[in-house]
Protein backbone atom coordinates (compact mmCIF):
# COMPACT_ATOMS: atom_id res chain seq x y z
CA UNK A 1 0.00 0.00 0.00
CA UNK A 2 1.53 3.28 -0.47
CA UNK A 3 2.46 5.74 2.04
CA UNK A 4 0.17 8.85 2.70
CA UNK A 5 3.01 12.00 1.85
CA UNK A 6 3.06 16.00 2.17
CA UNK A 7 3.11 16.48 -1.37
CA UNK A 8 2.13 20.37 -1.28
CA UNK A 9 2.45 23.60 0.17
CA UNK A 10 1.73 26.98 0.35
CA UNK A 11 2.32 29.21 2.88
CA UNK A 12 1.55 32.69 3.43
CA UNK A 13 3.75 34.26 6.09
CA UNK A 14 6.22 37.41 6.58
CA UNK A 15 5.80 39.26 3.31
CA UNK A 16 6.31 36.05 1.39
CA UNK A 17 4.65 33.65 -0.44
CA UNK A 18 6.26 30.34 -0.31
CA UNK A 19 5.34 27.05 -2.21
CA UNK A 20 6.62 23.81 -2.81
CA UNK A 21 6.86 25.06 -6.69
CA UNK A 22 8.62 28.77 -6.19
CA UNK A 23 8.83 31.48 -3.91
CA UNK A 24 6.71 35.40 -4.36
CA UNK A 25 7.40 38.56 -2.46
CA UNK A 26 3.79 40.19 -1.02
CA UNK A 27 3.41 43.45 -2.60
CA UNK A 28 2.99 46.44 -0.12
CA UNK A 29 0.07 47.77 0.97
CA UNK A 30 -0.92 50.32 3.28
CA UNK A 31 -2.99 48.12 5.19
CA UNK A 32 -4.20 44.10 5.26
CA UNK A 33 -6.66 44.69 3.01
CA UNK A 34 -4.78 46.23 0.58
CA UNK A 35 -2.12 43.35 0.67
CA UNK A 36 -4.77 40.80 0.17
CA UNK A 37 -5.99 42.70 -2.98
CA UNK A 38 -2.11 42.81 -4.09
CA UNK A 39 -1.11 38.97 -3.56
CA UNK A 40 -4.77 38.63 -5.48
CA UNK A 41 -3.46 40.43 -8.19
CA UNK A 42 -0.02 38.68 -7.83
CA UNK A 43 -2.18 35.45 -9.00
CA UNK A 44 -3.61 36.92 -12.29
CA UNK A 45 -7.03 35.37 -11.58
CA UNK A 46 -10.07 35.74 -12.79
CA UNK A 47 -12.95 35.46 -9.48
CA UNK A 48 -14.70 38.63 -8.60
CA UNK A 49 -16.08 36.77 -5.76
CA UNK A 50 -12.89 37.14 -3.76
CA UNK A 51 -14.02 41.03 -2.96
CA UNK A 52 -17.34 39.92 -1.16
CA UNK A 53 -15.38 37.60 1.11
CA UNK A 54 -13.97 38.88 4.81
CA UNK A 55 -10.58 38.84 5.22
CA UNK A 56 -10.04 35.35 6.96
CA UNK A 57 -11.87 33.56 3.88
CA UNK A 58 -9.96 36.07 1.15
CA UNK A 59 -6.58 34.98 2.98
CA UNK A 60 -7.67 30.90 3.07
CA UNK A 61 -8.60 31.47 -0.68
CA UNK A 62 -5.35 32.95 -1.48
CA UNK A 63 -2.77 30.55 0.16
CA UNK A 64 -5.36 27.56 -1.71
CA UNK A 65 -4.93 29.65 -5.32
CA UNK A 66 -1.03 29.12 -4.48
CA UNK A 67 -1.45 25.52 -3.45
CA UNK A 68 -2.67 24.92 -6.56
CA UNK A 69 -1.50 27.41 -9.00
CA UNK A 70 -0.74 25.85 -12.33
CA UNK A 71 -1.04 22.39 -10.86
CA UNK A 72 -3.89 19.89 -11.83
CA UNK A 73 -3.35 17.41 -8.95
CA UNK A 74 -7.32 18.15 -8.14
CA UNK A 75 -7.94 16.26 -11.39
CA UNK A 76 -6.65 12.60 -9.87
CA UNK A 77 -9.25 12.57 -7.15
CA UNK A 78 -13.44 12.85 -7.48
CA UNK A 79 -15.17 15.64 -5.40
CA UNK A 80 -16.07 13.35 -2.58
CA UNK A 81 -12.66 12.11 -2.51
CA UNK A 82 -10.61 15.30 -1.08
CA UNK A 83 -11.20 16.37 2.58
CA UNK A 84 -10.42 19.50 4.42
CA UNK A 85 -8.94 19.75 7.55
CA UNK A 86 -8.40 23.43 9.01
CA UNK A 87 -7.73 25.29 12.39
CA UNK A 88 -7.17 28.58 13.71
CA UNK A 89 -6.31 30.20 16.97
CA UNK A 90 -9.36 32.84 16.46
CA UNK A 91 -12.04 31.54 15.02
CA UNK A 92 -13.53 34.60 13.00
CA UNK A 93 -13.45 36.84 15.59
CA UNK A 94 -11.94 40.11 13.19
CA UNK A 95 -15.74 39.17 11.26
CA UNK A 96 -17.80 38.45 14.86
CA UNK A 97 -16.39 42.12 15.84
CA UNK A 98 -17.29 43.92 12.74
CA UNK A 99 -20.51 42.06 12.57
CA UNK A 100 -20.82 43.25 16.15
CA UNK A 101 -20.31 47.02 15.30
CA UNK A 102 -22.84 47.20 12.81
CA UNK A 103 -25.35 45.90 15.50
CA UNK A 104 -24.31 48.19 18.80
CA UNK A 105 -26.30 51.16 17.86
CA UNK A 106 -30.06 50.59 18.01
CA UNK A 107 -31.37 53.78 16.48
CA UNK A 108 -29.20 52.83 13.74
CA UNK A 109 -29.77 49.56 13.36
CA UNK A 110 -28.44 48.17 9.53
CA UNK A 111 -26.38 44.23 9.94
CA UNK A 112 -24.67 43.65 6.70
CA UNK A 113 -25.39 40.22 5.36
CA UNK A 114 -22.49 40.09 3.91
CA UNK A 115 -20.66 40.50 6.71
CA UNK A 116 -22.90 37.69 8.80
CA UNK A 117 -22.35 35.12 6.20
CA UNK A 118 -18.72 35.51 7.14
CA UNK A 119 -19.24 35.06 11.17
CA UNK A 120 -18.07 31.14 11.45
CA UNK A 121 -14.60 30.71 10.50
CA UNK A 122 -16.03 27.04 8.43
CA UNK A 123 -16.91 29.49 5.97
CA UNK A 124 -13.40 29.72 4.37
CA UNK A 125 -13.71 25.78 3.89
CA UNK A 126 -16.64 26.71 1.81
CA UNK A 127 -14.57 29.46 -0.72
CA UNK A 128 -12.16 26.99 -1.41
CA UNK A 129 -14.41 23.77 -1.92
CA UNK A 130 -16.60 26.40 -4.73
CA UNK A 131 -13.88 27.52 -5.92
CA UNK A 132 -12.45 24.13 -6.25
CA UNK A 133 -15.23 22.18 -6.56
CA UNK A 134 -14.73 19.80 -3.60
CA UNK A 135 -17.12 17.80 -1.99
CA UNK A 136 -15.45 15.93 0.65
CA UNK A 137 -15.35 16.21 4.63
CA UNK A 138 -14.68 19.98 6.30
CA UNK A 139 -13.65 19.81 9.59
CA UNK A 140 -12.41 22.88 11.85
CA UNK A 141 -10.18 23.40 14.67
CA UNK A 142 -10.30 26.29 17.19
CA UNK A 143 -6.61 25.93 18.94
CA UNK A 144 -3.99 28.50 20.20
CA UNK A 145 -1.24 26.98 18.25
CA UNK A 146 -1.10 24.49 15.37
CA UNK A 147 -1.33 21.03 16.37
CA UNK A 148 0.31 19.07 14.14
CA UNK A 149 -0.64 15.60 16.04
CA UNK A 150 -4.24 16.48 16.11
CA UNK A 151 -4.38 16.97 12.63
CA UNK A 152 -2.22 13.84 11.70
CA UNK A 153 -4.27 11.37 13.89
CA UNK A 154 -7.79 13.19 12.31
CA UNK A 155 -6.00 12.73 8.96
CA UNK A 156 -5.19 9.19 9.07
CA UNK A 157 -7.60 8.15 10.54
CA UNK A 158 -10.41 9.63 8.11
CA UNK A 159 -8.16 7.71 5.55
CA UNK A 160 -8.69 4.48 7.36
CA UNK A 161 -12.64 5.42 7.84
CA UNK A 162 -13.86 7.00 5.30
CA UNK A 163 -13.58 7.14 1.40
CA UNK A 164 -11.41 10.16 0.90
CA UNK A 165 -8.03 9.56 -1.20
CA UNK A 166 -6.56 13.31 0.05
CA UNK A 167 -6.88 16.06 1.65
CA UNK A 168 -5.95 19.93 2.67
CA UNK A 169 -4.58 20.49 5.71
CA UNK A 170 -4.98 23.95 6.70
CA UNK A 171 -3.27 26.89 9.56
CA UNK A 172 -5.45 30.55 8.86
CA UNK A 173 -4.99 32.69 11.31
CA UNK A 174 -5.72 36.43 10.78
CA UNK A 175 -6.10 39.05 13.41
CA UNK A 176 -5.44 42.97 13.32
CA UNK A 177 -2.32 43.96 11.46
CA UNK A 178 -1.16 40.27 10.69
CA UNK A 179 -1.73 37.39 8.94
CA UNK A 180 -0.08 34.27 8.23
CA UNK A 181 -1.26 31.17 6.41
CA UNK A 182 -0.40 27.62 5.31
CA UNK A 183 -2.23 24.71 3.60
CA UNK A 184 -0.46 21.02 3.00
CA UNK A 185 -1.95 19.18 0.50
CA UNK A 186 -1.64 15.06 1.81
CA UNK A 187 -1.91 12.22 -0.81
CA UNK A 188 -0.64 8.74 -1.28
CA UNK A 189 2.68 8.16 -3.27
CA UNK A 190 4.10 5.24 -4.33
CA UNK A 191 7.94 6.71 -4.12
CA UNK A 192 7.68 9.29 -0.97
CA UNK A 193 10.95 10.65 0.15
CA UNK A 194 11.37 10.15 3.65
CA UNK A 195 11.32 14.11 4.51
CA UNK A 196 7.86 14.05 2.44
CA UNK A 197 6.55 10.72 4.31
CA UNK A 198 3.13 12.26 6.67
CA UNK A 199 4.11 11.97 10.09
CA UNK A 200 3.39 14.85 12.54
CA UNK A 201 7.04 15.34 12.95
CA UNK A 202 7.22 16.09 9.22
CA UNK A 203 4.08 18.01 9.43
CA UNK A 204 5.44 20.41 12.23
CA UNK A 205 8.82 20.70 10.29
CA UNK A 206 7.33 21.71 7.38
CA UNK A 207 5.12 24.03 9.24
CA UNK A 208 7.53 25.99 11.45
CA UNK A 209 10.35 25.58 8.49
CA UNK A 210 9.79 29.24 6.96
CA UNK A 211 8.73 30.43 10.13
CA UNK A 212 12.64 32.83 10.47
CA UNK A 213 13.70 31.23 13.98
CA UNK A 214 14.30 28.05 15.88
CA UNK A 215 10.64 26.90 17.51
CA UNK A 216 10.78 24.69 20.58
CA UNK A 217 7.83 22.24 20.64
CA UNK A 218 7.78 19.40 22.74
CA UNK A 219 10.60 20.28 24.39
CA UNK A 220 12.49 19.67 20.45
CA UNK A 221 13.66 22.83 18.75
CA UNK A 222 12.81 22.19 15.09
CA UNK B 1 -33.84 60.04 -13.03
CA UNK B 2 -30.63 59.97 -14.53
CA UNK B 3 -29.34 61.31 -11.00
CA UNK B 4 -31.02 58.37 -8.92
CA UNK B 5 -29.66 55.66 -11.63
CA UNK B 6 -26.32 56.96 -10.96
CA UNK B 7 -27.05 57.14 -6.93
CA UNK B 8 -28.20 53.38 -7.32
CA UNK B 9 -25.19 52.43 -9.14
CA UNK B 10 -22.69 54.27 -6.84
CA UNK B 11 -25.22 52.23 -3.76
CA UNK B 12 -24.89 49.14 -5.23
CA UNK B 13 -21.06 49.23 -5.90
CA UNK B 14 -20.43 50.02 -2.40
CA UNK B 15 -23.09 47.71 -0.64
CA UNK B 16 -21.68 44.76 -2.79
CA UNK B 17 -18.04 45.34 -2.23
CA UNK B 18 -17.87 45.14 -6.23
CA UNK B 19 -14.40 45.77 -7.01
CA UNK B 20 -12.86 47.86 -9.83
CA UNK B 21 -16.40 49.17 -10.94
CA UNK B 22 -17.27 51.99 -12.19
CA UNK B 23 -20.84 53.51 -12.23
CA UNK B 24 -20.45 53.96 -16.36
CA UNK B 25 -19.88 50.00 -16.16
CA UNK B 26 -23.94 49.45 -14.51
CA UNK B 27 -26.39 49.48 -18.10
CA UNK B 28 -29.46 50.91 -16.40
CA UNK B 29 -31.64 47.93 -17.61
CA UNK B 30 -28.95 44.87 -17.62
CA UNK B 31 -30.53 42.33 -15.23
CA UNK B 32 -28.57 42.71 -11.96
CA UNK B 33 -29.23 39.31 -10.98
CA UNK B 34 -28.40 35.47 -12.88
CA UNK B 35 -27.02 37.42 -15.69
CA UNK B 36 -25.77 40.69 -16.19
CA UNK B 37 -23.76 41.01 -12.92
CA UNK B 38 -24.46 37.72 -11.88
CA UNK B 39 -25.39 38.90 -8.25
CA UNK B 40 -26.56 36.03 -5.55
CA UNK B 41 -29.05 35.50 -2.51
CA UNK B 42 -26.73 37.34 -0.12
CA UNK B 43 -26.66 40.33 -2.34
CA UNK B 44 -30.43 40.87 -2.82
CA UNK B 45 -30.35 40.78 0.95
CA UNK B 46 -27.71 43.49 1.05
CA UNK B 47 -30.10 45.98 -1.36
CA UNK B 48 -33.27 45.03 1.00
CA UNK B 49 -30.90 46.64 3.68
CA UNK B 50 -29.72 49.09 1.35
CA UNK B 51 -33.55 50.41 0.35
CA UNK B 52 -34.78 50.53 4.04
CA UNK B 53 -31.60 52.62 5.37
CA UNK B 54 -30.61 55.25 2.23
CA UNK B 55 -34.74 55.35 1.32
CA UNK B 56 -37.02 54.22 3.87
CA UNK B 57 -38.55 51.83 1.84
CA UNK B 58 -39.40 48.16 3.70
CA UNK B 59 -39.70 45.20 0.92
CA UNK B 60 -41.35 42.60 2.87
CA UNK B 61 -42.92 40.29 0.29
CA UNK B 62 -40.21 38.28 -1.63
CA UNK B 63 -41.87 37.63 -4.88
CA UNK B 64 -42.41 41.56 -5.35
CA UNK B 65 -38.42 41.80 -4.57
CA UNK B 66 -37.58 39.76 -7.50
CA UNK B 67 -39.49 42.33 -9.60
CA UNK B 68 -38.09 45.68 -8.11
CA UNK B 69 -34.76 44.24 -8.20
CA UNK B 70 -34.55 43.21 -11.90
CA UNK B 71 -32.72 46.29 -12.61
CA UNK B 72 -31.31 49.48 -11.90
CA UNK B 73 -34.20 51.11 -13.42
CA UNK B 74 -37.39 49.05 -12.07
CA UNK B 75 -35.63 49.56 -8.78
CA UNK B 76 -35.26 53.49 -9.54
CA UNK B 77 -38.98 53.29 -10.54
CA UNK B 78 -40.03 51.57 -7.32
CA UNK B 79 -38.41 54.02 -4.80
CA UNK B 80 -40.10 56.78 -7.20
CA UNK B 81 -43.72 55.49 -6.79
CA UNK B 82 -43.12 55.12 -2.98
CA UNK B 83 -41.39 57.96 -1.41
Amino acid sequence: MADYVISKYAIIRDARIITDVGTFVIPDGDDDGKKLKQIYKLLEVDYPKFYKMDRLSKLAFLTAEFLFKESKVLEKYAPHQVALIFSNASSSLNTDLNHNASIMDDTNYYPKPSVFVYTLPNIMLGEICIRHKLRGENVFFVSEKFNAEIMTITVIDMFKLTRHKACLIGRIDYDDNQFESSIFLIEQSANPQPKDLFTTRNLEKKFYKFAGKNIKTNGRTI
Amino acid sequence: MEELFKKLKAGIIGVLNLEDMEVEDIETDDPLFNEGLGLDSIDALELIVMMEKEYGLKINDPKKGKEIFHSVRTIAEFITKNQ
